[in-house]
Parts: C-alpha cells; sequence; structure tokens
C-alpha cells in the first residue's frame, strides 16, 4: 500500500464512504454499450443456467434453460441470444471504410462495439461458452452431432475474440464493472472484499447516513455472478434435479412449475447484477474520460475490432486455433508484457492522482526549470567522441531520494526523452532540492523544456515500446520432445 | 590451522567429484538424449560454487578442443551476471582469451574490460573465439539473425532464472548443453497473466530448466551436496527452501566466527545488543519490530535498520573464517548489506544510511543482490506488517536470496504480527493440470518453517 492509498483508505473510514483515487476515467465509454449478466453451474463452466442481457439500464431479457447441460434445450435460447449479439456486434462493421497505406489496403470500421459485464469472471464464462460454440459443425454429419445455427457458432466466434482480447492491458471492447469501479475508488477493504460488486458499490454509495462499511456488510452476500450465493446456488440445484424428474415423467405442468421458479430465482440475482452493473458505468460516466491515452488506445480497440471482423468474412470464417506454438507463445508474452507496461505508464503519467505516490515513492520527480544547458558536451560510456548531452536544473521543494544514475523519462514526451539523474543537491537551509539531469535521448524534443509550462515531471515510467528479441520459427531440440512436436495447423496461415 | 580444522572434508570431496563428473560428461561424455544431443543440469543451493563450476567447465572444454573457434557459449539471464561471469573466467585463466558480445548501449566494467584476455566482440566475429560470453538476450538475437556459429557447448549460469523464452532463443546454438542454478531462488516473473498457459507445453514463463527436462525427462539433474557460502549454522534455516535436497556447509561448524565487544546498553539499546548478540553467536537474529499495519517503506523500519547497524559499528565487529586463517579481523562496512523487497524501500533505507554515514553499506532488492555474498546481512522480511500475504511477498524465492547472502550471520528484521500472516490454512489459490509449482501454497508454508526456524533467535524490540 502506497502512502496516497493508505491516506485514502484512512479517509474512507473517517467519512464512511469510498475516497476517489483517480481524476480521470481511463476507459472510453460507448452511449450504447450491450451488458451481459451470465449465470453458470458450478461443475459446468462452458454452459449457462441463465443469462440476462440488454442495451437500457432498465430492463433485461432473460434466458434460462432450466437443465443448462442438454443441447436441446440450452442452444435456441443461446440462438435468441446470439441473435440479438450477432446484430449489434457487428453493426459497426457494416458502416466500415477501406483505407489505403501506399500499396496496402484494409478495411476499418468507424467505432466498436462495447460490452459490459459486472466483474471478470463474466468474461472468463462467455469465453468458455464461446469456445463450446465456437467449432460446432454447422453442416449435419453421418454420426455427427446435429448442425447447429451459423448465428450460433459466429457468437461463439465473436465471444472467444472478445474474451481473448480482454487479456490484453488497457483495452475497451469489453469491460467489467468491478475492475473499472475499484480502478478509480479506495475503501477501506481486503483485495477479496473489493471483488463483490455489491459490497465495492456500498462503500463508494452508501446510502445517506450509513458508513459504508455497514453498507457493504448488508449487501455483502448479494452476487453480480457467474455464480449465485451458495445457498441460492443449493436451492437451484434442487429445482434443477426436480425440473429434470418432470421431464422425465412427460409432466409439462409440473416442468412449467418448476422452470418459473428458477427463472424467478435468476431474475432476482440478475436484477441485482444488472443494476450494480449500470449503476458503475453511470457514475464513471460522469468523470472526464483522460484525454492523451485513451482516445489513441479506442482507436487501437477499433482496429482490433475490425482486424476481427474481417477474420470472421474472411476465407476461415473467424476461425481460430486455440493453441500456440512455443513461438507464437513467445512472441505473444512479449508484446503483451510491453503493452501492459505502456498502459501502466499512461495512466501513471497521466493522471495528476496517480502521480502523487509516484513523488512520494521517489519513483518520479517534479520541479521547476532553473537551468537548461543545452551546449553541454561529453563523452558517453562506450563512445569515442563527445557529443551534446544538455543538463537540465530542477528546483523543487519537496526531498527527493531518487538514486544519482536513475534513468527517468519526461512526462510530456514518455516514449522518447530520457534523462538520467546526475546529481541531487539539498539545502537544508531553504529545504529546496536541486536535481541535475542529463538528457541522454530525442534532444531535440527536449529543447521544448525551456517553453513547457512548469513544473516539468520526470517519472520512471517510459511508454516507449521496448526492443524484442527476434524469435526464430524453427524450434530448438530442447523445446520440442524427441521426434518433434504436433504443431497443429495453424488455421490462418492454411486458409490464407 | 590446517584444512581439517576449517573444512568439512566428506562434503568437499563430494563436490569436487560431482563438478569432475559434470565436466566430463559435458565435454566428452555419450549423448544422453535423442538426436545425439546431450543435456545435464547441476541444481545448487546458494553459495555452492556455481561461478567456479562454470568457469571450470569453460576451461576444459577449451583445452578438450585445443582451442578452437566457436567451443563453448556461456550465457546468463542478465548483463550483471555476463559481466561477472566474463570477469570469473578471465581471472581464473589470465593467459586464454575470453570473449564477451555485449548488447546495445551496454559494455563491460573497466576493471573486466582492461584485462589483457578479456575483447568485447560483435557477434559476427564470435567463430574464431573458443569462449564467448553473453546474455541469453544477446545470443538468441544474434542467432535469430544467424550471426552466431554454431558451439560445441552452451553453459548456462543462473538456469533457474532464465525463462523458456530466453533459453529458446539459444536452444540450437549446441548439441551439448549444461545448465546451471540455484532452484530455491527468485524464479523468472511476468507482468501478463500468468496463467494463460500454465501447464502447456509452450508456456513461456517456465523456467530454462523446466522446459527441458518437461521435453527430456531424462536429463540427468545433479544436486550439489555443497553450499560454500553459507556457514554450518545457517543450513537449519536454509533448508527450508531446498525441500529434498540435502546440503552442507563447506566450513565445520565455529569456523565462521563474529566477535563484539561487550553491549552495556539499558532499555531499548539492550534489546539491540541482544539481537547482536545473538546474531554474533548463533548466525540467527530475529528483530521483531510491535504488531501495527505499516506503509511498504515503513520509516519506524528504516529506524530500527539504521539502529542496529549503528549499534553493530559501535561494538566493533570482527570476523574470523578460513579465510582470515582463524584470525579476528575487523568487519568492514562493504561487508555489510541491507536486503529489501521493493525499491521504495531501498530508497528510503539508503537515505537513511547514508545519514547515518554508512555510504558504504548495500542495499539492495533481493532481485539485485541475487549472486552476491556479504558476512553480515539485515533482511527487512517480504511480510512485515503486511495486512495480508499476497503472490509477490509470499514468493519463497525472495525470503531465499534474502536469507543466503550472509557468511557469518544474518538480521531477519519484520512485524510481531509477521508469522500469523501464515499460521492459519492457506487461502485457495489457482492450479492448472501440469504445473506442479505454486507460489502461494510453496510460500505460505515455507514462511511458516523458517518463523518456527528462527523463533529461538528472537527479540522483540
Amino acid at each position: 500500500m502506497n502512502m496516497l492509498e493508505a491516506l485514502l483508505v484512512a479517509q474512507a473510514h473517517r467519512d464512511g464512504r469510498a475516497q476517489r483515487s483517480s481524476a480521470f476515467r481511463h476507459r472510453h465509454f460507448v452511449e450504447a454499450p450491450m451488458v451481459i449478466v451470465p449465470w453458470h453451474l458450478g461443475a459446468e463452466p462452458f454452459t449457462f443456467a441463465a443469462i440476462a442481457y440488454g442495451s437500457h439500464p432498465e430492463t433485461f431479457t432473460l434466458v434460462v434453460p432450466g437443465e443448462p447441460r442438454d443441447r436441446q434445450l440450452l442452444f435456441p435460447l443461446a440462438l435468441k441470444l446470439a441473435r440479438w449479439f450477432n446484430e449489434r456486434f457487428e453493426a459497426p462493421w457494416e458502416l466500415r471504410n477501406t483505407l489505403t497505406r501506399g500499396t496496402w489496403s484494409f478495411e476499418l470500421a468507424p467505432t466498436a462495439p462495447q460490452v459490459w459485464v459486472p466483474n471478470e469472471g463474466a468474461v472468463t464464462v462467455l469465453g468458455k461458452l464461446g469456445r463450446r460454440l465456437a467449432y460446432l459443425p454447422t453442416e449435419e454429419r453421418p454420426g455427427g452431432p446435429p448442425a447447429a445455427d451459423p448465428d450460433l457458432v459466429r457468437f461463439g466466434r465473436h465471444l472467444m475474440f472478445l474474451a481473448r482480447n480482454a487479456s490484453r492491458a488497457g483495452q475497451q471492447l469489453v469491460l467489467a464493472a468491478t475492475t473499472v469501479a475499484a480502478a478509480n475508488w479506495a475503501t477501506e477493504q481486503t483485495v477479496g472484499e473489493r471483488a463483490n460488486l455489491a459490497a465495492l458499490d456500498a462503500w463508494i454509495e452508501p446510502p445517506t447516513g450509513v458508513h459504508g462499511f455497514d453498507a457493504a456488510c448488508a449487501v455483502e452476500e448479494l452476487s453480480a455472478g457467474p455464480l449465485p450465493p451458495p445457498s441460492i446456488e443449493r436451492d437451484v440445484a434442487d429445482l434443477v434435479e426436480a425440473f429434470n424428474e418432470a421431464r422425465r415423467r412427460g409432466d409439462r405442468q409440473a416442468e412449467e412449475s418448476v422452470h418459473a421458479e428458477v427463472r424467478a430465482i435468476y431474475t432476482a440475482l440478475s436484477e441485482t447484477a444488472w443494476q450494480l452493473t449500470w449503476r458503475v458505468m453511470e457514475r464513471e460516466r460522469k468523470w472526464p474520460e483522460e484525454p492523451r491515452f485513451v482516445a489513441p488506445r479506442w482507436a487501437s480497440d477499433i482496429e482490433e475490432y475490425s482486424s476481427h471482423m474481417a477474420w470472421m468474412n474472411g476465407p476461415a470464417g473467424g476461425r481460430r486455433r486455440t493453441r500456440q506454438t512455443v513461438p507464437q507463445a513467445i512472441r505473444l508474452r512479449a508484446s503483451a508484457e510491453s503493452e501492459r507496461a505502456a498502459v501502466e505508464a499512461q495512466e501513471a503519467i497521466s493522471d495528476p492522482l496517480h502521480l502523487i505516490p509516484l513523488l512520494l515513492d521517489h519513483r518520479a520527480v517534479e520541479g521547476t526549470l532553473v537551468e537548461y544547458d543545452a551546449t553541454h558536451r561529453e563523452v558517453k560510456r562506450g563512445k569515442r567522441n563527445a557529443s551534446r548531452v544538455p543538463v537540465v536544473t530542477l528546483l523543487t521543494n519537496q526531498p527527493c531520494l531518487i538514486p544519482v544514475g536513475k534513468e527517468l523519462w519526461w512526462t510530456e514526451y514518455p516514449d522518447r526523452v530520457r534523462v538520467v539523474v546526475e546529481r541531487v543537491e539539498r539545502d537544508e537551509s531553504s529545504l529546496e532540492t536541486r536535481v541535475v539531469l542529463k538528457v541522454m535521448e530525442h534532444l531535440d524534443d527536449a529543447d521544448h523544456m525551456r517553453l513547457a509550462p512548469q513544473p516539468l515531471c520526470f517519472t520512471q515510467f517510459s511508454t516507449r515500446v521496448p526492443w524484442r528479441t527476434r524469435v526464430s520459427d524453427t524450434i530448438p531440440w530442447s523445446h520440442q520432445p524427441p521426434g518433434g512436436e504436433y504443431d497443429p495447423a495453424d488455421v490462418e496461415e492454411v486458409v490464407q | 590451522m590446517t584444512i581439517a580444522d576449517f573444512y568439512d572434508q566428506r562434503v568437499a570431496q563430494e563436490a569436487e567429484h560431482l563438478t569432475q563428473l559434470v565436466i566430463s560428461d559435458l565435454v566428452s561424455g555419450a549423448p544422453n538424449l535423442a538426436g545425439g544431443h546431450f543435456a545435464a543440469v547441476v541444481s545448487s543451493p546458494a553459495g555452492a560454487g556455481k561461478s567456479y563450476l562454470v568457469t571450470s567447465i569453460a576451461g576444459n572444454a577449451r583445452d578438450f578442443t585445443g582451442g578452437e573457434g566457436a567451443t563453448i557459449a556461456v550465457a546468463a539471464p542478465t548483463n550483471d551476471q555476463a559481466f561477472g561471469l566474463v570477469a570469473s573466467i578471465a581471472e581464473r585463466f589470465p593467459n586464454r582469451p575470453v570473449a564477451f558480445v555485449p548488447a546495445q548501449n551496454r559494455s563491460l566494467p573497466v576493471a573486466t574490460s582492461a584485462r589483457p584476455n578479456v575483447i568485447s566482440i560483435p557477434s559476427q566475429a564470435a567463430a574464431t573465439y573458443p569462449v564467448v560470453v553473453g546474455t541469453l538476450d544477446k545470443f538468441g538475437d544474434a542467432a535469430g539473425r544467424g550471426n552466431l556459429p554454431h558451439f560445441r557447448y552452451l553453459c548456462i549460469d543462473e538456469a533457474y532464472q532464465a525463462d523458456a523464452a530466453k533459453y529458446y532463443g539459444v536452444g540450437a546454438l549446441a548439441d551439448r548443453h549444461l545448465l546451471v542454478g540455484d532452484p530455491g531462488q527468485l524464479e523468472p516473473f511476468t507482468t501478463d497473466d500468468p496463467g494463460r498457459w500454465r501447464g502447456l507445453p509452450e508456456d513461456p514463463t517456465q523456467t530454462a530448466v523446466q522446459v527441458l527436462l518437461r521435453n527430456h525427462p531424462t536429463t540427468q539433474n545433479h544436486r550439489m551436496p555443497i553450499t560454500r557460502r553459507l556457514n554450518a549454522e545457517a543450513i537449519g534455516v536454509v533448508e527450508s527452501f531446498y525441500p529434498g535436497h540435502a546440503f552442507s556447509s563447506w566450513t565445520l561448524p565455529g569456523v565462521r566466527r563474529t566477535r563484539l565487544v561487550p553491549g552495556v546498553a539499558s532499555g531499548e539499546g539492550a534489546r539491540v545488543d541482544a539481537a547482536l548478540d545473538l546474531v554474533a553467536a548463533h548466525g540467527w537474529a530475529w528483530v521483531r519490530l510491535p504488531d501495527t499495519p505499516v506503509l511498504t517503506a515503513d520509516p519506524a523500519t528504516v529506524e530500527a535498520i539504521v539502529g542496529l547497524l549503528r549499534r553493530l559499528g559501535d561494538r566493533a565487529p570482527e570476523v574470523a573464517s578460513e579465510r582470515t586463517d582463524g584470525m579476528f579481523e575487523p568487519l568492514g562496512p562493504s561487508r555489510v548489506a541491507v536486503v529489501v523487497s521493493h525499491n521504495n524501500q531501498k530508497d528510503i533505507l539508503r537515505a537513511g544510511l547514508d545519514g547515518a554515514g554508512f555510504d558504504e553499506i548495500r542495499v539492495d532488492t533481493a532481485n539485485k543482490l541475487q549472486g552476491l555474498e556479504f558476512d553480515i546481512v539485515i533482511a527487512w522480511h517480504p511480510l512485515a506488517g503486511l495486512p495480508e500475504g499476497d503472490t509477490f511477498h509470499l514468493d519463497p524465492g525472495r525470503l531465499c536470496v534474502m536469507l543466503t547472502r550472509h557468511r557469518h550471520g544474518c538480521i531477519v528484521v519484520g512485524r510481531a504480527s509477521d508469522p500469523f500472516l501464515v499460521d492459519d490454512l492457506p487461502p485457495a489459490s489457482d492450479v492448472w493440470l501440469g504445473h506442479d509449482p505454486d507460489p502461494i501454497l510453496d510460500g505460505w508454508f515455507t514462511h511458516s518453517m523458517v518463523f518456527d526456524k528462527l523463533a529461538p533467535f528472537a527479540v522483540d524490540f
């Protein structure tokens, strides 16, 4: 826990409500998102016991198969959801434009759909449901399962894309209400307690006159899915048994009666999750969107969506491999790590509330420029000839414990202007600190410091994409069993 | 004093025998894997003398081929480790060239590059040198570009710190591999979701050793039976980090001694003296500050550590060991270190120590101090004052590094409430088919064991 978090948690305790920990909203919100609240049975992750869906805060549609393990019951309801989802998810693609860059042309949607769910667990459930649906045969085969409706398969592939994309740092195509809320509010709760959307929301907006702790206690048994609370889950299990028994007996009336009971349970559960999800969304929407990095990331999300849609409408029909080769996994991990580091840096340097703990932890320094020696020259380590190394002198009234030699980045050019701490001089009489920095890269950009608004800020965070080691496609003997690894055909390459 | 007075001869002979066996197997043994390949792993406890082993291998490999070019590539995960390997090999074999392939914008420390037998080369020139050292990343990138020759041998130091992705880049460099490392130390980590590939053969975050043994389970995994750094008194605590791996100290009990002038302080000062007396007598002290939730960079802990060091200096510490032929010599501040978990702890402590005039005492995170040794170490316990344990702080590798840097004594500084964090049933943690390690569960039990073993050395502040 950093110093600001400690302060905010103490204030939350004192005031009886959560304290804002971000000055901005670091995610783009679309005007009309799709909201999905899935529920599943504990032992059956690749299906759903119920799903609530819709695009309006007041109403949702609920599908409840009764027996989630019976595809005859499940798929017709899933198809209903699929058609609703596909229509909205694919709508931006219908408005796509063709862009040309040199000799390369590509199609780009003007915007992208956005899906909201209550929590990250819901993303996992949707991803697994997608995995089940995405490879269903759409044509009858002798001895095979019944053909699935193409819309259902298409839905599955969209869900798989969304779930896979959800692991990209900073993506905004699917947002989990719990994650969005937790990122922006400090509460007097443990990590586990904050994972409960109802309890977290109660801390953020407790009823008038009620302390957040008491408000959270009152609602902590409420679940936003994907599993119901254990007591309700037991009731559901008993009802599903009764439902199946009624079907076995052919007792249509009993079947409908039990189904109505199951539906009533999931309706009540979904209403809570629905309201909480929309409450978070509408509350966060009132905060200004972070102006510097969110829009470019949304543009990147649109590209990802467009790429997915192009793939869906290409010869592979959206089929993707489910496993990677060794070199693919290595490349994906490298890109995921660099993307995560960039987003962490973006969120750290673009928000004044996020900067405070960095300054207090001496992972950043902020000060007024008192001298900029643009003509200083010296021989850098490993070089023979002297080159220009501008020297920056900052004055701050805060102590600075950043060690000499530490690499920092100017927040105005966090991917370009790298400086190194040369000296830190504290004047105990004036309580002022002079921090001397040397500019190591992109000197022309650094020269803008002289005219930049003061104070200047330098942090340990950079948005630069790091250099990546070249990865060969030939798997070395150490990384495959004798005889060679089974390498499942790469659908993308084979079809193209 | 004779060698027999200092060393456990049986352990030393076992270690030497294993070293010779490993060298001869790698250099001239028959292939032990399909396809004419050879691979072996040497798992060493902290301070087993891995550098000695790696330099011996480099020298023997060179001699075996008569110094032909591209005999052996010696690689390590980090630049500092590669620098250390160059220095060790060059010092051990002063008349033979050691080539180093630097990464971009990196260069050897001046003291190393100034050696007449050290040369920094571009990767394209590696074919002319028998012993070539570099980082795994540099070798991997150069190999990916076709800029490295095929070597006869590949030796990876700190292989438990290298992940499968780094190893991938150099896997095809040679047909005979030797991976040397310490399984107790910090494993490679990822900032991405570690569960994405867990248990799958393509997992790039598994260690180099794991991926080799997974694909070639018949690879021999030798276990070094010795620690040269740690004293005999340290073994009881440190063996918690190496389940199933028996090892002993190179030195006999009582060989490593610490002497302080008697402490006559009262009150808080008496407790500080008691901690110092414990570490001098037994090699361990566990300072428990009052139970209270604290910030990561807790000023009270800084104050306690500075106080311990100040008092240590006041009591004119001396150490005697096999290195001093049993004679007491003053303990200099450069032989003392403080190891922490976080950079902000390091920064605030650095400022505190500098303010107290202890600028020669090294302060750094566990990650940075891996591979280094000191006579006396103060370890800021990773769980100190936490409200709950998490994967990072429970990682047994971090605690292992902290508690295995010393030759004479280690003072652990934490909060009285720390043991209660691991006193109950461990939390549920994610598990994956085909992946045994569980940092939370392993860390939970290791921490609990270590607290129990430190209990006799506890001093409440």
